[in-house]
């Protein structure tokens, strides 16, 4: 980072003598001689924050051809890409890339430095350069089909340690010219952010009775633990207490982010009364590019689910509820009523008495 | 009662007597909200055994003040209409007959009652004594459409009966009379009330979902 040179003292107003005993000589003048001076030196120190040139926003726009929409603020390898590292590709684009040919990229931990040559060591697991460099620079300033691997390979970037979750790290691509022994300029690199998460959320603990007699069954758990955000849970059902017959069925229902239950229905699981189904839930986090492909939590312990047939205060054998008829306008045989007509014809009469009057 | 509103001399003769007190417009609306408990009454278990609470009921009325019986107050005809819910536990179809084994289905029951009134509204002690008091009685026809939700499955309908009501309200006008006033010469706004109401409706002839006797309260307003 470039330093803006302070300015010099001989240059300051206020080391006129003659101009400081006449700003001394009341007390209103004496605080501003404190307080200008102070003043006019935040001014430089202000104005070189404001100019230092931050490092350049380049990003990862596809893992294994699924683009990233400019709306994902946390690009992420999970568990699957860690398990197939060498068969996860992705792309990386530079910003302001016009012109460069080449890049040399190095993976680095989150606010690593690397364009620090101090951090440049092979001595720490900080920043480590990627194997082929230089890599060449293709169509709209990207390069193409980089490997989950190449990070790896740096041993930077870790897929085992489960304890990391969400780790984020970062690759720094330098433009054009191998960064060597300088420290480099803020428009001579780049910076793409991403996370590494390969712990799966836990496993839900439902709330919801754990055995349900009716035609309708609700599964509702407490939040999960887990460090990322759970934007998908999913329901899955087997004709057993076993969850991998469930897995096996495949999913029955999802949800989105911030729901804590599921209702399903006997029709939609085909039950006839007196049928029993198994339901379990699980949350799948946010690691992925599309919802619902990041790393899914163990199964729920599971609902048993009765089907039968309930009733309500209409199915009450004392309560006539049948052959009522649904509008005033219309008797329960399907005649017209004359009764709201008559109501109608009078309230309209008054009203327009009365507007008239 | 059509009799009575459609005699347009009469009424403009005591409207006009009415008004005749200084700054005070013709009385001819009456708006009022209530919010109350309501809770059919079939005279069995029927209900109780699915739902719970006492509603509550919201219901909003709209009154035309006819005509003014001399030294009573304002008679007119009214409707009201509003909603009341209830939620509880479905039971299984199995249960023995008074009882309810309660199911993992979930039930819902909806009223929307509509009320056409006759309404007597006794404002005398209010304008011929310091007392703000006002006595309202109004009977009339009430229809209640009704939904049960029980799980997937709904069920509609209407019953209907006679209704009744008594309100006591409390006129506000003498918290700030010339505010009162001021309100009468802008908007037209009589004067505005607090009333408690009880009432009873048996629109019973079919589902059982009126209540002998429910209240409401809540805030009004003539104009």
């Amino acid at each position: 980072m470039s330093v803006c040179p302070q300015p010099s003292r001989k240059h300051t107003a206020f080391r006129s003598r003659t101009l400081a005993r006449g700003l001394q000589s009341s007390p209103h003048m004496r605080l501003a001689t404190t307080l200008l001076p102070t003043l006019v030196a935040a001014i430089p120190l202000s104005a070189s924050t404001g100019v230092a040139q931050t490092e350049q926003a380049d990003a990862i726009t596809t893992i294994n051809g699924e683009t990233l929409t400019a709306d994902v603020t946390k690009v992420y390898f999970n568990a699957a890409n860690c398990a197939d590292p060498a068969n996860t590709f992705f792309d990386l684009t530079l910003v302001n890339g016009d012109g460069v040919q080449q890049a040399y990229l190095w993976a680095g931990t989150e606010n690593a430095g690397c364009e620090q040559e101090t951090n440049r060591t092979d001595q720490t697991l900080r920043c480590r350069p990627m194997d082929g460099n230089p890599r060449t620079v293709g169509d709209n300033a990207t390069i193409f089909n980089l490997t989950l691997q190449e990070l790896v390979d740096t041993e930077v970037v870790d897929c085992e340690n489960t304890s990391l979750e969400g780790a984020p790290f970062s690759i720094y691509a330098f433009r054009n010219e191998d960064p060597g022994g300088e420290n480099v300029a803020a428009e001579g690199y780049g910076v793409a952010p991403f996370r590494v998460d390969v712990t799966p959320p836990d496993q839900l603990t439902l709330t919801s009775a754990p055995v349900q007699e009716g035609s309708s069954f609700s599964v509702a758990w407490n939040s999960p633990t887990d460090s990322q955000r759970i934007p998908q849970y999913r329901l899955y059902a087997a004709s057993t207490d076993d969850p991998d017959a469930a897995l096996a069925n495949g999913i029955l229902k999802t949800v989105g982010i911030d729901k804590k239950s599921f209702t399903v229905t006997t029709g939609e699981l085909s039950l006839t009364s007196g049928e029993e189904v198994y339901l379990f839930a699980s949350a799948v986090d946010e690691a992925a590019v599309t919802i619902g492909d990041g790393n899914q939590g163990p199964l729920s312990d599971s609902t048993l689910g009765i089907a039968a047939e309930t009733s309500g205060f209409c199915d009450d054998p004392n309560v006539d509820c049948s052959g009522c008829s649904v509008s005033p306008i219309l008797l329960p045989d399907g005649q017209p009523s004359a009764g709201l007509w008559v109501i109608g014809l009078v309230l309209a009469i008054v009203a327009g008495w009365r507007i008239r009057r | 009662m059509a009799a009575v509103g459609l005699s347009p001399d009469t009424a403009r003769a005591e409207m006009a007597d009415y008004a005749s007190k200084e700054g005070w417009s013709p009385e001819g609306y009456l708006l009022s909200l209530g919010i109350g408990a309501y809770r059919p009454d079939p005279g069995s278990s029927a209900f109780d055994l699915v739902y719970s609470g006492n509603g509550p009921i919201i219901l909003p009325e709209f009154d035309f003040l006819l005509y003014r019986i001399p030294f009573v107050g304002p008679i007119g005809i009214g409707v009201a209409g509003g909603w009341a819910g209830y939620k509880g536990t479905a039971c299984l179809a199995n249960s023995a007959p008074g009882t309810c084994e309660p199911s993992s289905d979930g039930a819902k029951f909806s009223l929307f009652p509509i009320n056409a009134l006759v309404v007597l509204r006794i404002d005398a002690l209010a304008r011929r004594t310091p007392v703000p008091l006002v006595f309202s009685g109004k009977v009339g026809y009430n229809t209640v459409f009704f939904k049960e939700t029980v799980g997937a499955s709904k069920s509609t309908g209407r019953s209907h009966g006679f209704g009744w009501a008594a309100q006591l309200a409390l006129e506000l006008n003498f918290v700030n009379p010339r505010r009162a006033n001021a309100l009468d010469e802008d908007w037209g706004i009589n004067s505005s009330f607090f009333f408690f109401e009880l009432a009873g409706s048996d629109a019973n002839s079919r589902a059982p979902v009126g209540d002998k006797l429910y209240f409401t309260g809540g805030l009004g307003l003539t104009f």
